[in-house]
């Protein structure tokens, strides 16, 4: 049973204590791609905490994916311990891909946006919706409603995208004053969602306006205590 | 705050792991990491040689972490730890690298790479090590009743055994019938006593002994919990569920007979196994007339099933002295592969069979015999010539093979099983009898063939290892739960809600809500820590500073 050198192995007694932290602290770190090995559905050594552990990687793909980093580059595989032989080839595969996906780069961009993501996570928002993941789909929320794959996904989706554009914001905002011009053009979106974005983080406090360029306002990060007091 | 002193031990495991990276490099580069005041280099860690130095070490040189770069934590971890703890360092202070599964064995042919991932795996245990705290371990309950799985002389004898030390015992049997496969043969060498002798004796005292309870029909459909608190699901034909409390499980599942049909025009009539010749030689009016041909290692050590029967040699000896005895008249002709006859007993009765007048026939796998209607034509490598011997009776050595459901029973008991679907032990010398599953137990055929005596001394350690955890009551388990900062915690209950053993509940306090974390009911799987979205709860001896340490140094060369 042999495979190859490129993986560095990091005991965790559960997929479930895989934090969201953890998986972005290592792309940032330089990883290439982060593996995560929990046990079969149903058969959690801990339960269910391979199921928490699926939750934050759909939020973790949906992250990859808005950075303009391929999804692939996060794999959870589910396996029992005594399946070595599956342990093999998952990785195989894993490390195939990442090989053909190539390093990861490390302009300026990705990392900005490689650090709002770790931003993201480590913020309430995701957090809680991951953990709340499972009730949604069994118990549904606070109204009874039970959600589909779908709609879980689609949340996740929508949710991962606003959280990071919002920290990549203010990460950018920190810096210096922006236009929602100069913001659009440099997180690569639409002017009509940076409008939007700004509007809604205006509303929140977390985003205040600080005077103007070429006749168009420029904002700057406001009082953001709230946000970032547990970032560490 | 004291200084943070760390001694890397690397071993070289004989040639398991000095074979195939280098070592010396290893232990260069781990003197130069930060903290790291001594390293040294041990042909086996785990020696006496090897455990003395690390306590030497200790008090010389003032450690405050060990780390020792060697196997898996799943057999030395708690060696380490007591060397740790004899020297005075509290054993959680002590961190396993593991650079032969995680490196050298698998990754034979790279040498470099492997060195390098091995230095990689060093360098992140270290800066774990330094942040390692000291703690105490933890004692549970456990219930002094024990679940046997497969009712055959394996399962029996343990469960008579543990019966006997005055412990409860669930014993759980797929078929209708407690006796399993000694109820099918003959004489059982080498002191040719009968089987039924043999297992009658023991279905007697295990129907006499009131601890045993017995579950026939039923097979195990789910477990959960751990040692001292397993919960089984069994389940029968018409689906009725029973759950099954105890505090070890013993697993003597056995084995089924290969199906002989492929084979050599196998008809059951005159074309048979040797396990059906168990059965015709227990008939006192056998009448046999002419030459009987038995043919070694049917299905067995080919590329389908790669391992050998074990037990077919001594099986086929031993039923050839029975026809010689019984008859003189009688040829008998034995066509094998290699002739397994260790032992002196064993050897003995392979004497006893060539004085008989047994004949035995050599033949490669490439040249197999072939079995027509009336004669077996087998090529003699070392005659180089060939024989038709004609045949009143042709006796297939066909293997004994795992269940079809053994991969199905490894995924419900989370036991893991080898290439050929047997069950694997935690370790072949160390730990012959447990699984690395803390208190599961594996005995007689679910593991390897094996004889009835082979079978029996193993029950009987099954049973011995199994006492331990039933007669202290007790076990230590690692420290590894929940921690709470209260002063972040804002009392949400998301935690409360995940926590998959209920040890989490909401308290009123005089700063309002706050989690409560109950330690007892703690298993320490992280979920709570890796979902707060104030980050208050981490997780002992996986803080996430310790973790994420090691990935950070992952990247720091």
């Amino acid at each position: 049973m042999q495979y190859a050198t490129n993986v560095r192995i990091i005991r965790v007694m559960c997929g479930g204590r895989v934090d969201l932290e953890m998986i972005f602290s290592a792309f940032l770190n330089g990883a290439d791609g982060v593996f995560i090995g929990t046990c079969l559905k149903g058969e959690c050594h801990y339960t269910s905490g391979n199921l928490q552990a699926e939750a934050r990687i759909i939020f973790a793909k949906h992250i990859l994916k808005y950075t303009g980093l391929t999804e692939k580059r996060v794999k959870l595989s589910m396996m029992s311990s005594a399946e070595s032989g599956k342990f093999v080839s998952s990785v195989s595969d894993f490390i195939e891909t990442i090989i053909a996906e190539g390093k990861l780069p490390d302009d300026a961009n990705t990392q900005r946006k490689l650090h709002a993501a770790y931003r993201a996570v480590m913020g309430e928002k995701i957090r809680w919706l991951a953990g709340k993941k499972t009730e949604f789909e069994t118990d549904g929320n606070l109204y009874g409603e039970k959600f589909t794959p779908h709609e879980i996904n689609r949340l996740f989706r929508e949710v991962a995208q606003d959280e990071v554009l919002t920290q990549e914001i203010i990460l950018l905002l920190e810096n210096s004053p922006l236009t929602i011009k100069e913001l659009a053009e440099i997180t690569n979106i639409p002017p009509r969602r940076a409008v939007r974005q700004i509007a809604n983080m205006l509303r929140l406090g977390i985003v205040r306006q600080d005077g103007s360029k070429d006749n168009a306002p420029a904002f700057t990060a406001g009082n953001n205590k709230r946000l970032i007091e547990v970032i560490r | 705050m004291e200084e943070t002193r760390i001694g890397v031990f690397v071993c070289k495991c004989g040639t398991n792991i000095a074979g195939f990276l280098d070592v010396s490099d290893i232990a260069e580069y781990s003197s130069t990491l930060p903290d790291v005041v001594f390293t040294k280099v041990n042909l086996f860690t785990c020696s006496e040689a090897g455990i003395s130095e690390i306590k030497n070490a200790i008090v010389q040189h003032n450690l405050n972490r060990v780390v020792v770069s060697a196997c898996t934590p799943r057999t030395h971890e708690p060696t380490f730890r007591a060397a740790c703890q004899e020297a005075g360092l509290n054993p959680f202070l002590f961190e396993f690298v593991n650079i032969r599964e995680h490196v050298s064995w698998v990754h034979k042919n790279d040498r470099e790479k492997g060195t390098k991932k091995a230095r990689d795996l060093i360098r992140m245990g270290v800066a774990r090590a330094a942040l390692l705290e000291p703690k105490e371990f933890i004692e549970v309950p456990v219930l002094n009743e024990a679940i046997i799985i497969g009712g055959g002389v394996a399962g029996l004898s343990s469960a008579v055994s543990l019966a006997k030390r005055g412990f409860k015992v669930h014993l759980v049997e797929r078929s209708n019938k407690l006796g399993g496969r000694l109820l099918d043969l003959n004489i059982i060498q080498p002191e040719m006593t009968s089987a039924k002798g043999i297992i009658e004796d023991i279905l007697h005292e295990a129907e006499n002994l009131p601890l045993i309870n017995i579950y026939k029909g039923y097979k195990p459909v789910d477990l959960k919990g751990c040692i001292g608190a397993y919960k089984m699901i069994v389940e029968n034909s018409k689906k009725e569920t029973k759950e099954i409390d105890s505090g070890v499980i013993i697993l003597a599942s056995g084995t089924r007979m290969l199906d002989p049909s492929p084979y050599y025009g196998y008809n059951g009539r005159n074309i048979i196994t040797q396990y059906e010749l168990e059965k015709l030689l227990s008939n006192e009016d056998l009448e046999i007339n002419n030459n009987v041909v038995m043919i070694q290692c049917v299905g067995s050590r080919n590329s389908e099933n790669v391992f050998c029967g074990k037990i077919c040699c001594m099986e086929a000896i031993k039923n050839s002295i029975l026809l010689k005895e019984r008859d003189d008249r009688i040829d008998v002709y034995i066509i094998y592969r290699d002739i397994q006859a260790l032992g002196h007993e064993n050897e003995r009765l392979l004497r006893k069979a060539k004085n008989l007048g047994v004949r035995f026939i050599h033949y490669s796998a490439e040249k197999p015999p072939e079995v027509t209607k009336d004669a077996v034509k087998i090529y003699s490598d070392i005659l180089n010539r060939e024989f038709n011997i004609p045949y009143s009776l042709a006796v297939l050595a066909t293997p004994q093979i795992p269940h079809s459901d053994a991969q199905e029973l490894s995924r419900i008991l989370k036991v893991p099983t080898d290439e050929n679907n047997f069950f694997l032990e935690a370790h072949m010398k160390l730990r012959p009898i447990d699984f690395a599953t803390d208190g599961i137990f594996i005995c007689g055929s679910a593991r390897w063939p094996c004889t009835v005596n082979e079978a029996i001394y193993q029950a009987e350690a099954c049973a011995a290892r199994a006492s331990i955890p039933l007669g202290n009551g007790k076990v230590k388990v690692e420290p590894i739960n929940s921690l709470l900062d209260e002063d972040i915690c804002r009392g949400c209950g998301l935690c409360v809600s995940l926590c998959p053993y209920k040890a989490i509940e909401l308290v009123n306090t005089d700063k309002g809500k706050k989690a409560k974390i109950i330690i007892a009911a703690c298993k320490g799987c992280g979920v709570c820590g890796s979902t707060c979205y104030r980050h208050a709860i981490t997780m002992s001896h996986y803080k996430d500073e310790q973790l994420l340490a090691q990935i950070e140094a992952c990247f720091k060369e």
